[in-house]
C-alpha cells in the first residue's frame, strides 16, 4: 500500500508540474486543431487516413480508427518531445537527492515516471476523441455516435505504440549523452526505424506471412491494413484498395467512400498489441538498476549541459587578435565558451566532414556539410538559451545595451560556427560553381539564425532540434533546404525569404526571452499554489 | 558625481492580483542601505525593481532624477548588481569571465583589463585569476560575483545575500569593502544576517508583507526598541510555558534551567529583567509590533 501511495505521489507531482505550464496547454490546443485537421470535408479532396484513393464515411468507427492511427504514428513521434525531461529535471534540480533518501524503490520511481508520460498521452487522446466526435457530427456523413467504436482503435492502436514512446522518453533521460540535443535528434531516427521500417517490411499487401501473423508493427498500421483489406474484399471488392496512407494526401478525383461501422479485433491481434506494452514495461524494469548510475552523471552546479571542457591554448592565441575592442572581447569569449566545451569526437567528426567536403563527390560533400551542422546542433539550438540555462541573466541584463551587444555577439558566433563547418565546401564551390556558393552561405546563415530565433521564440531547443532532424533526413536524400548541391531557384528564393524572417523573429523574441520563470497560469497563481517571479523589462 | 535613488509609491503586483511590494517610498544618497525582512517580505522583488530587472507596476523609481522604467540605461551604466542566485561559465577563467562581463557592460578593452585586476585583488582572487570557474568552490564563485558587481565602478551597488558561502575572514573583508565603497556611492545590501547590516549599514530598511515598516538609522530603531526586551531564567520544565506565545530572541542553557531573552512590550513575568536590545531584537520587536509574525 505504501508503495502504491509513493507511486501515486510521484505520478501526481509530475502531472501537476506539467499541467501548470502554459506550454502544456498550448500543446493541447495545437492537438485539438491538428485533430480537427484529420477530418477534412469530402469536397476538399483531402484524406488524412485512407487506403489508396478511398476512405470510409466519417462514422465513429472510422473517426476512432483515424485517430488511433494518427496517434500511434505522429503522436508516438512528437509526443516524445512533449513528455521527455522529467527525470532530467529531477536530477538537475536535485529533487532526486531528496527522493533517493526515502524508501522509494527504483522500479517504482521509473514506473511512476513512465505512467506519468502515459497519463499525459491519455489527456491528449481524450481531447482528440472529443474533437473527433465533434468532427463526426459536423461533417455529418454518419452521425450515429458509437463510443465503444470511437475509443476502441485508440486503445488498441495508440496505447501500445505510446507505451514505447514513454519507454524511450525514460531511457533517453537516463543516458547522459541522450538527455538533450543528441537524444532529441536520435529519437527521430529511432522512430523512423521502429515505426516506418517495421511497417514497410510487414506490409500485408506485399507478403503472405504478413497477412497471417498475429504480430503487428509498433504503430499497428499493418494490423489495420490487414483487417481493412479482408473486410473490403468482402464488402466492396470494386474498390481494389491496397496501400494504407496516414497523413494528409490529396485525391484529385475525390475520395471513394466505403462504410466502416465496426472494427473486429480478435484476441490474437490484441495479444500482438499487448506485446509492445509488455516490452516497454519490461524495458522500464530493466532500466531500474542503472538509475543511480544515471543520476550520478549530472553536471555539478545545476548548470545543465555546461562543463569546463578543455583549455585550448591555441584558441586563446587565435582569438587574441580579436580582443582589441569590447565587442571583440565579447565575441572571443562567446567562441571560447562554445569551443572549449566541444568533445574530442566533435573535432574528429568535423575534421572528417571537412575532408569529405574537399575530396568527395558533390552529393557526398553536401551530406558532409549537413553532418558538420548536425554535430554542432547543440550550439545552435541552445546558444540563445545560455542565460536561462546558466542562471547568468541577472548578471548580464543589468548592463546597459546588453541585449543588443549579446545578441550581435551570439549571431556572429552561431554564423561563424555554421560557416566554419561548411568552409571547405564553400571554398570548393567558389572555384567550381561560384553561383552556388552564395546559396551555401545563405543556407549556413539560416541554419544559424533559425536556431537562435526558434530557441528565443519557443524558449526551448526542442522545436529547432526536431526541425533540423527532419531537414537533415530530407537533405541527405537530396531534398529540402539543406541540400545545397541540388541547387534550384526555389531553394535560393526560400533562403532569401527565410533569412530576414528568422532575423526579425530573433530580434522580436530575444528581449522577451529571459523571463525568470516559465509563464504560469494566472488562475493557479491566484489559488496560491504556484510561486512566480515578476516579469522582467521587455 | 550625483548619486540619488528615490522610490515614490513603488509597488509590484503579480498577474494574479497578489501584491509583492506595496507603496514603497524612500530617497537616499551615498551610504549603505541595509534591507531586512522575513522570507517573502518582498525584498528580492524590490531589489529586482531597483536593478531594472523588473518594472514596477505602480509608482516610480528615479536615479539622479531619471525614471528608470523609461531610461533603464541611465541607471544600468552606473549599476553593479549581485543577485542571490547566479551562474558562471565553468569553461572560462575568473579573469576571462570578468572581461566578458566588462565587455557586456561596455567597458573599453584596456580599462576592462585594469578593472579586472583591481576587482580580483579586492575580493582576494588574484592568485586564482587564471583558474577556471568550474574548479572554484562556492565561496570563490561568490567572490567572483562580488567582483563582477564592482567591475564598472558602480555608483549604485545592489547586493542580495552577498556573504552566503563566505568564510568568516572573507565576510570581514567584504564588510570593510562595503564600508570603503559607501563613501561616494549608494550600496543596497539585502541580507538575513543582521550582523552584516549592523556592521556596515548607515540606514536600515525593514520590509514585511511587501511594505516598508521602517526606514532610518539603525540607532533610532534600537532606541525605539528600548524597554521591550527582557531576560529571565526559568527551570527546564517551565521553558515551554515561558516560550508559548512569546517572541524569544535567544535561549541559553545555564545551570538550573534556561536563560531566555524575550521581546515583549510588557514584562513577561515579575522576575524578568529589562535589557538593552541589539539589532536582531529591535528587528524582531518591529515585526512583532506590526503583527507580521
Amino acid at each position: 500500500m505504501a508503495a502504491l501511495r509513493r507511486f501515486v505521489a510521484i505520478l501526481l507531482a509530475d502531472l501537476r508540474d506539467r499541467t501548470r505550464s502554459t506550454r502544456f496547454w498550448v500543446v493541447m490546443a495545437l492537438v485539438g486543431l491538428a485533430t480537427w485537421w484529420c477530418f477534412p470535408a469530402l469536397e476538399t479532396g483531402k484524406v488524412a487516413v485512407g487506403l489508396d484513393d478511398t476512405r470510409a464515411y466519417y462514422s465513429s468507427a472510422w473517426a476512432g480508427l483515424s485517430l488511433g492511427l494518427m496517434y500511434s504514428t505522429v503522436l508516438a513521434w512528437l509526443g516524445f518531445y512533449l513528455v521527455r525531461g522529467t527525470l532530467v529535471r529531477d536530477f538537475d534540480t536535485r529533487v532526486w537527492q531528496l527522493l533517493v533518501t526515502t524508501p522509494m524503490t527504483r522500479p517504482g520511481y521509473l514506473l511512476a515516471k513512465w505512467a506519468s508520460h502515459m497519463a499525459v498521452f491519455t489527456l491528449v487522446m481524450l481531447l482528440g476523441l472529443v474533437v473527433g466526435a465533434i468532427a463526426q457530427w459536423v461533417r455529418a456523413e454518419d452521425r450515429s455516435l458509437d463510443v465503444l467504436e470511437l475509443v476502441k482503435p485508440v486503445l488498441v492502436l495508440a496505447m501500445p505504440s505510446l507505451t514505447l514512446t514513454a519507454f524511450f522518453a525514460v531511457l533517453f533521460d537516463m543516458v547522459p549523452k541522450l538527455r538533450r540535443t543528441g537524444g532529441n535528434v536520435l529519437f527521430f531516427f529511432v522512430w523512423l526505424l521502429l515505426f516506418a521500417v517495421t511497417g514497410i517490411n510487414m506490409d500485408p499487401s506485399g507478403a503472405e506471412w504478413a497477412r497471417q501473423t498475429w504480430f503487428s508493427d509498433p504503430s499497428g498500421m499493418t494490423l489495420v491494413q490487414r483487417n481493412l483489406l479482408v473486410q473490403l474484399a468482402q464488402t466492396a471488392p470494386e474498390l481494389d484498395a491496397g496501400s494504407m496512407t496516414v497523413g494528409m494526401s490529396t485525391i484529385e478525383a475525390g475520395a471513394k467512400l466505403f462504410t466502416w461501422t465496426h472494427w473486429q479485433v480478435d484476441l490474437r491481434d490484441l495479444g500482438g498489441r499487448l506485446l509492445w506494452a509488455l516490452v516497454s514495461v519490461m524495458g522500464i524494469l530493466l532500466l531500474a538498476p542503472a538509475l543511480d548510475w544515471a543520476a550520478a552523471r549530472t553536471p555539478r552546479g545545476n548548470v545543465a549541459g555546461h562543463h569546463a571542457g578543455r583549455r585550448l591554448a591555441w584558441l586563446d592565441r587565435a582569438l587574441r587578435a580579436l580582443e582589441r575592442s569590447a565587442s571583440g572581447v565579447l565575441l572571443s569569449a562567446e567562441l571560447r565558451l562554445v569551443l572549449r566545451q566541444r568533445r574530442w569526437w566533435w573535432w574528429l567528426l568535423l575534421a572528417g566532414a571537412w575532408v569529405v567536403q574537399l575530396c568527395a563527390p558533390a552529393n557526398a560533400a553536401g551530406i558532409a556539410v549537413i553532418v558538420a551542422w548536425m554535430i554542432s546542433l547543440d550550439i545552435l539550438a541552445r546558444g540563445i538559451l545560455r542565460e536561462r540555462e546558466g542562471h547568468t541573466a541577472a548578471l548580464l541584463f543589468t548592463a546597459p545595451h546588453s541585449i543588443q551587444r549579446l545578441l550581435l555577439a551570439r549571431i556572429a558566433t552561431a554564423m561563424a560556427i555554421t560557416w566554419l563547418a561548411a568552409l571547405p565546401m564553400l571554398l570548393r564551390l567558389m572555384v567550381s560553381a561560384p553561383t552556388t556558393a552564395p546559396i551555401l552561405l545563405l543556407a549556413a546563415s539560416n541554419v544559424a539564425l533559425a536556431g537562435l530565433a526558434l530557441g528565443a521564440l519557443c524558449r526551448s531547443a526542442r522545436p529547432y532540434e526536431l526541425l533540423m532532424a527532419m531537414l537533415a533526413y530530407a537533405g541527405i536524400q537530396g531534398l529540402g533546404p539543406l541540400a545545397v548541391p541540388a541547387v534550384s531557384s526555389g531553394l535560393l528564393l526560400g533562403h532569401v525569404i527565410a533569412l530576414p524572417l528568422f532575423a526579425a523573429l530573433l530580434f522580436l523574441s530575444w528581449p522577451h526571452l529571459n523571463t525568470i520563470d516559465a509563464p504560469r497560469l494566472p488562475w493557479l497563481r491566484r489559488a496560491g499554489t504556484v510561486s512566480s517571479s515578476p516579469a522582467p523589462f521587455a | 558625481m550625483a548619486c540619488q535613488l528615490a522610490a515614490e509609491g513603488v509597488g509590484y503586483r503579480y498577474g494574479g492580483g497578489q501584491d509583492a511590494v506595496v507603496g514603497i517610498d524612500f530617497a537616499m544618497g551615498a551610504g549603505v542601505l541595509g534591507l531586512l525582512g522575513p522570507n517573502g517580505a518582498g525584498k528580492s522583488t524590490l531589489m529586482r525593481v531597483l536593478s531594472t530587472l523588473t518594472r514596477a507596476t505602480t509608482g516610480r523609481v528615479s536615479w539622479n532624477g531619471a525614471d528608470i522604467a523609461r531610461q533603464p540605461d541611465a541607471l544600468r551604466r552606473e549599476l553593479g548588481y549581485l543577485p542571490q542566485d547566479f551562474g558562471v561559465y565553468p569553461s572560462l577563467t575568473a579573469r576571462e569571465f570578468l572581461q566578458y562581463l566588462a565587455a557586456v557592460k561596455g567597458l573599453h578593452s584596456r580599462e576592462a583589463g585594469e578593472r579586472v585586476v583591481d576587482c580580483l585583488a579586492k575580493v582576494g582572487l588574484s592568485d586564482a585569476a587564471d583558474r577556471r570557474l568550474g574548479d572554484f568552490s562556492g565561496g570563490m564563485r561568490q567572490r567572483v560575483g562580488i567582483a563582477q558587481a564592482l567591475i564598472n565602478q558602480p555608483r549604485l551597488l545592489i547586493v542580495d545575500e552577498p556573504t552566503v558561502g563566505l568564510d568568516p575572514e572573507e565576510r570581514m573583508r567584504f564588510r570593510h569593502l562595503i564600508s570603503d565603497l559607501a563613501a561616494d556611492r549608494l550600496v543596497i545590501l539585502s541580507t538575513h544576517i543582521v550582523s552584516d547590516i549592523e556592521a556596515s549599514a548607515t540606514t536600515l530598511a525593514v520590509m514585511s508583507k511587501g511594505r516598508l515598516l521602517y526606514f532610518g538609522p539603525s540607532a533610532t530603531l534600537l532606541l525605539q526598541a528600548r524597554g521591550h526586551v527582557w531576560e529571565r531564567t526559568v527551570t527546564e520544565s517551565a521553558v515551554p510555558a515561558a516560550r508559548a506565545g512569546r517572541v524569544i530572541s535567544n535561549s541559553l542553557r545555564v545551570e538550573g534551567g534556561m536563560k531566555l531573552r524575550i521581546v515583549a512590550s510588557e514584562s513577561p513575568s515579575d522576575d524578568a529583567i529589562l535589557c538593552v536590545p541589539d539589532l536582531d531584537e529591535a528587528y524582531l520587536w518591529l515585526l512583532a509590533r506590526d503583527g507580521a509574525r
